[in-house]
């Protein structure tokens, strides 16, 4: 899990609006706080009051803490710091099981279902037991039943014997809802819960978060697009860096407001300007969908010389993007050209031989491989360079050596040293290191700085530059905005799946930015 | 990491080792006294009969030569993280092989005949290991499945053609003729079967020693196991550098089967192997995939079978004590490794 | 020809039983994740201790428990460094299957002075259902096995019931398929997978003693003879449903039926021995090449890495 942001909290940023004051709350989170082992600081001192029976939403960009916080409340994280009240009563929430004890449900953004059983086998996981009969046996009858009548409830129409994996996304969180009514919940926490669905599903949800209000749940919910937001929260609290900068009663806040409250406002000028884009058109995206419900195609061009931005809040296409320029996924229509050469049926071998390198987002699912030693990390992927029967010994540690030297990566002298013993920072910089090194002349960074600390963000941002510099080009996809302003000569924001604004360098205007990542100001890329 | 800690840690380690050692040995006292034994005596006997006087130390060496080749059989694939349980019957195949091409061929040099006859024992090996690996890549079937299947066919084809038409005229045992003299090696020591194997069997763990650190196959091989993922997006062709792994696994196997043959027994006979398949698949867990590991721990396997022929003689305990104590150690080993593991996250 | 086939399908019955007792243990481990690689070393052993009990106690039943205890004991070491210590499933399951080889061979020379297998007429048997009808077809055709292989059938139908009617099959299910759906709901997965090898090693018990105390009434060397391993292979290709399972059993103890009476015909008894390795490999063929064709979402929960 990345947390977009660099280590620490950065300036202190005056609250705005009211701070919540709420005349009965049925939860009151105190100086909430949480670092984790490795210093990385996810909240700081976070208050919030939530009414009974009010809709709350927490918005903010990735890694602001928003998941972080949820968690903490849900028990599935301890707080380092301050202290949490439901119904004016202190508790300690140490396990999901304490939560659910005290009425609070979560739905999470990753649906915990089994997809190979039944609805009700899934809504009732955990307590079976009330349905054993005298032989042993689960009382499917009752069960269905009894799961029949909830259901009925919540005015929700699936068939308690369909199995799960069948269902339609939408259906499926449902049956997740339906999990956390059956634990009896009276407080309900939803993160990212439109995230998987479609209009229409988003629109039949946000009904039913109106009718848990007038049954008196307690809702609270997570979420970066404010047009929901907006349709039906009361009070709306942002979380920037883990700090909250705005609490807001519905009547104070505007879409606008609250966005520009998300993004931050732009402290000082990038110091480099980007490099100027050449005129060779190196990479064309041609009228490809990004996901099946994309409602427009993805077109973009990339020149020489250029580092192009994506920016957007995690999940609105930035991974099927990564996946269709890897090779990993095809699109279903439109074309993906290299030089004017489709790259769609080349393999990732030939993309890469063909001058295409890539930065993974997950350095320790497919960055590295972090029991083997730097050295070995380090000529992955270079294919003839480093030898074709026997492994060119001298140049290979040259290579890595400059390596170690350049990318100033602690812990890299030995080569022989595993990976794993070095810290997130240095690792990710041989990550980086082994594929600019190969002088790619496109490559394509997804997240090439999460969980890394700023000397070394600087070392990578310097090197992606130099790329640029060289006449080649950069695609950079990107949770962390501040790197993309830094250095991005252009940048494409997308939402839901589809590109949804250009900016080009140096008219960055973090409101309109903030806006279109938010989905507030929906429109086309101009023509 | 400050040089004081590193220092630190290398003393946690040795002192580790040292108490795990001494567990073992413990463990392994327990054993022997369980089974009515004496533990420290039978100690000595095994020690004496692996290692004291010249013809004992050099059948232990001996015994090391299808223990070291069969272990590299595992573990070549063991690095691209693919199981050659199949070794057994690989080695079967491999020794008949040889046998053959040394009853029925003579190119009339010495060097040329036995080459030959090894190459064949690894041709051999190779061919049986083929069919599992090309089912894991294509198909995905899982090769312990596969490999294990393997075994019991091949031995069951040895044996009948060990019985029927290879058999040996006017012999009642399942065994064939000797080989022709230019290709039976000397036995080097007297009093042992010590000869040239010992030396080719070595070489050739060296030879995939430098092959693992020092090749790019080696390379590949070893970060296909590590992150396969990874493997693929750098590039490299993860079914193809399997394959080519169980070819050179299967081979390896075989060439056993031959050295056994041309240097042990001289003939191809049925029961040829005592399960020295599944002695090579202990002697690669515990030296988890590593060329001079294997080396190493051959040696102290053969020394505890070669060790327990003698405590058998002089006490009541059966051979087969040594098979008890080798896994012993290996369910020991791995947990302590676990430990290791535990701690330094 | 009518003799023929009855004794094939006596044959069939009395085979298939010890490898359906086997998958039905490994069906347990399977779908909680953990599928159990030492069944083999679990089957000798639990031959091995059957054998000794029933000689020395003069009772089949005393020889029937020692097998499943015995049997029960060895998973429990799986189980604790597999589940537990989260070894490597392959290589602690390989270890234990050498180590109940090396072991059982080595008691049986201390305790027998035996040199391949032991056999005396002190062996108690496992004896056929004592049930008599006075209908001759059911006398012959459906009473007239080991009260094991009823034992075996009757835990089919548990078995099916236990996991898929019932609550501890259910979680059992979702250990092997969706842990965190477990984790998230307050139960453990490490139990269930703990409470899946004690079971696997009491099917793996009656079925050991099956294979020394009826079948054959000996202790013979390795005398499992891979069944463990095909009883892998098996579960594999049914899924871990029972159904399938019971055929493709049923099937097995046909060819080595069938290869039992191929030794009497004038072909080297190796040939007709072969015939179950080979199958194995076939069926895994034609099952992952369909399978492969058809692309269907297949568990592989064979490896816990």
């Amino acid at each position: 899990m990345s947390l977009g942001t660099s280590e620490g909290i950065g300036e202190q940023p005056v609250l705005q609006g009211s701070p919540d004051k709420v005349q009965r709350p049925v939860i009151k989170l105190h100086h909430i706080s949480k670092t984790y082992p490795n210093g990385l600081r996810a909240l700081k001192d976070v208050n919030i009051e939530v009414g009974k029976g009010e809709i709350y939403a927490l918005v903010g960009q990735n890694g602001a803490g928003k998941s972080t916080l949820m968690n903490i409340l849900y028990g599935l994280t301890m707080p380092s710091g301050g202290t949490i009240e439901i119904g004016s009563r202190p508790v300690t929430i140490s396990h999901p099981m304490q939560a659910i004890g005290l009425g609070i449900g979560m739905v999470q953004q990753d649906l915990m279902l089994v997809p190979s059983l039944t609805v009700m086998e899934n809504i009732v996981l955990g307590t079976e037991g009330e349905f054993k009969r005298w032989d042993g046996a689960i009382d499917m009858v009752k069960m269905r039943a009894t799961v029949q009548t909830l259901l009925d409830s919540l005015e929700c129409s699936i068939d308690p014997l369909s199995i799960v994996g069948t269902l339609p996304i939408g259906s499926q969180q449902m049956v997740e809802i339906a999990k956390v009514f059956w634990r009896n919940a009276s407080i309900i926490i939803f993160d990212e819960p439109t995230s998987l669905l479609s209009p229409i599903e988003a629109e039949q949800f946000l009904q039913f978060v109106l009718a848990l209000k007038a049954k008196g749940k307690t809702v609270l919910f997570i979420s970066h697009r404010l047009k929901e937001v907006f349709a039906i929260a009361e009070r709306i609290s942002v979380l920037r860096q883990g700090v909250i900068v705005a609490s807001l009663a519905k009547e104070e806040a505007n879409a606008e407001k609250v966005a520009t409250l998300m993004v931050g406002e732009r402290m000082e000028e990038s110091s480099i300007p980007p490099s100027a884009p050449g005129a060779k058109v190196v990479l064309r995206v041609k009228d490809v969908p990004l996901a099946a419900n994309a409602s427009k195609t993805a077109e973009m061009e990339i020149h020489s010389g250029e580092i192009v931005g994506i920016a957007g809040v995690q999940g609105n296409g930035q991974e099927e993007l990564f996946d269709m320029l890897l090779g990993k996924a095809i699109p279903r229509s439109g074309d993906i050209l290299f030089f004017d050469r489709s790259i769609l049926r080349m393999s990732v071998r030939a993309r890469r031989d063909a001058g295409i390198a890539y930065i993974t987002s997950d350095r320790i699912k497919d960055g590295l491989a972090v029991d083997r030693s730097v050295l070995e990390n380090g000529i992955i992927g270079s294919g003839k360079a480093m030898g074709n029967v026997l492994i060119r010994q001298k140049e290979v540690h040259r290579l890595i050596a400059k390596m170690v030297r350049s990318y100033k990566i602690k812990g890299g002298e030995n080569q022989k040293q595993k990976v794993r013993a070095l810290s997130g920072g240095n690792m990710q910089k041989i990550v980086v290191a082994r594929e600019v090194m190969r002088n790619p002349t496109l490559l394509v960074a997804f997240n090439p700085t999460s969980g890394v600390d700023i000397a070394a963000k600087k070392v990578i941002h310097d090197s992606l530059r130099e790329i640029a510099g060289a006449g080649n080009s950069v695609l950079l996809i990107s949770n962390d905005l501040e790197e993309l302003l830094e250095l991005s000569g252009r940048i494409i924001v997308l939402y839901k799946m589809c590109p949804a604004a250009e900016f080009k360098y140096p008219e960055y205007d973090m409101r309109q930015i903030g806006m279109y990542m938010t989905g507030v100001r929906s429109e086309g890329l101009g023509e | 990491m400050s040089s004081m800690t590193r220092a630190g840690g290398y003393a946690k380690k040795i002192g580790l080792t040292v108490l795990f050692v001494g567990l073992i040995v413990v463990v392994w006292a327990a054993v022997l006294f369980l089974a009515g034994a004496n533990p420290v005596l039978s100690f000595v006997y095994i020690f004496k009969g692996a290692l004291v006087g010249t013809s004992n130390l050099f059948s232990t060496l001996d015994l090391m030569v299808p223990m070291m080749l069969l272990a590299l059989a595992v573990a070549i694939p063991g690095w691209a993280g693919v199981w050659n349980i199949g070794g057994e019957g690989q080695f079967l195949l491999g020794a008949l092989a040889a046998a053959w091409v040394g009853i029925s061929i003579d190119l009339g040099n010495p060097f040329l005949d036995v080459f030959l006859a090894l190459f064949a024992a690894m041709v051999a090996g190779l061919v049986w290991s083929s069919w599992a690996g090309y089912l894991k890549v294509k198909l995905q079937i899982n090769e312990i499945v596969t490999t294990l299947m393997a075994n019991y066919i091949a031995t069951l084809l040895v044996s009948y053609l060990v019985n029927y038409p290879l058999k040996e005229a006017g012999s009642s045992w399942a065994q064939t003729a000797y080989i022709k003299r230019p290709f039976q090696l000397h036995h080097l020591v007297g009093g042992s079967q010590f000869s040239l194997t010992f030396f080719i069997s070595t070489g050739i763990v060296l030879v995939f020693f430098l092959l693992e650190k020092r090749t790019r196959l080696g390379y590949e091989l070893t970060m296909i196991g590590s992150n396969e993922r990874l493997s693929y997006l750098g590039g490299i062709s993860i079914a193809a550098k399997r394959m080519v792994a169980m070819l050179l696994g299967g081979a390896v196997a075989g060439l056993a089967g031959g050295l056994v043959v041309l240097g042990n027994t001289y003939r191809m006979k049925e029961g040829i192997s005592p399960g020295y398949g599944f002695t090579g698949l202990l002697v690669c867990l515990l030296a988890d995939n590593d060329p001079i590991l294997i080396i190493l721990v051959s040696f102290l396997f053969a020394v505890l079978q070669s060790g327990s022929l003698n405590l058998q003689l002089f006490s009541d305990i059966p051979v087969e004590i040594s098979g008890v104590l080798q896994v012993v150690l290996i369910l020991f080993v791995a947990a302590f490794r676990i430990m290791i593991r535990k701690k330094e996250r | 020809m009518n003799n023929l086939i009855s004794t094939i399908y006596s044959i069939m019955i009395r085979s298939s039983t010890p490898l359906l007792l086997v998958a039905l243990g490994g069906m347990f481990t399977f779908h909680a994740g953990v599928l159990n690689v030492a069944m083999e070393g679990l089957l000798l052993i639990s031959a091995f201790f059957a054998v000794v009990f029933s000689y020395v106690t003069g009772s089949a039943l005393a020889g029937v428990v020692g097998g499943i205890v015995a049997a029960v004991i060895l998973s429990l070491l799986y189980s604790f460094f597999v589940t537990t210590l989260n070894a490597n499933n392959f290589a602690i399951g390989f270890a234990l299957n050498i180590f109940a080889s090396s072991l059982t061979l080595f008691l049986m020379r201390i305790m027998f002075k035996g040199q391949n297998a032991f056999n005396s007429p002190k062996i108690a048997p496992v004896g056929k259902l004592a049930v008599t009808t006075g209908i001759p077809f059911l006398d012959n055709y459906v009473f007239n096995f080991s009260i094991l292989t009823y034992v075996a059938i009757v835990l089919f139908f548990m078995s099916s019931f236990l996991i898929y009617r019932t609550s501890f099959g259910l979680r059992l299910r979702i250990a092997g398929e969706k842990p965190q759906a477990l984790e998230s709901a307050g139960i453990r997965s490490n139990v269930i997978q703990f409470k899946a090898s004690i079971l696997c090693g009491i099917c793996c018990g009656l079925a050991g003693a099956q294979l020394s105390l009826h079948n054959v009434r000996m202790f013979a060397r390795d005398m499992s003879g891979g069944r463990g391993f095909i009883a892998l292979a098996i579960i594999l290709i049914s899924n871990g449903r029972p159904m399938p399972m019971l055929a493709i059993c049923l099937l097995f103890g046909l060819f080595d039926a069938l290869s039992v009476e191929l030794q009497g015909a004038n072909l080297p008894p190796q040939f007709p021995l072969m015939v179950p390795y080979i199958m194995s490999v076939l069926v895994l063929f034609v099952f992952y090449a369909r399978e492969k064709r058809g692309q269907s979402k297949r568990k592989n929960s064979i490896s816990r890495v």
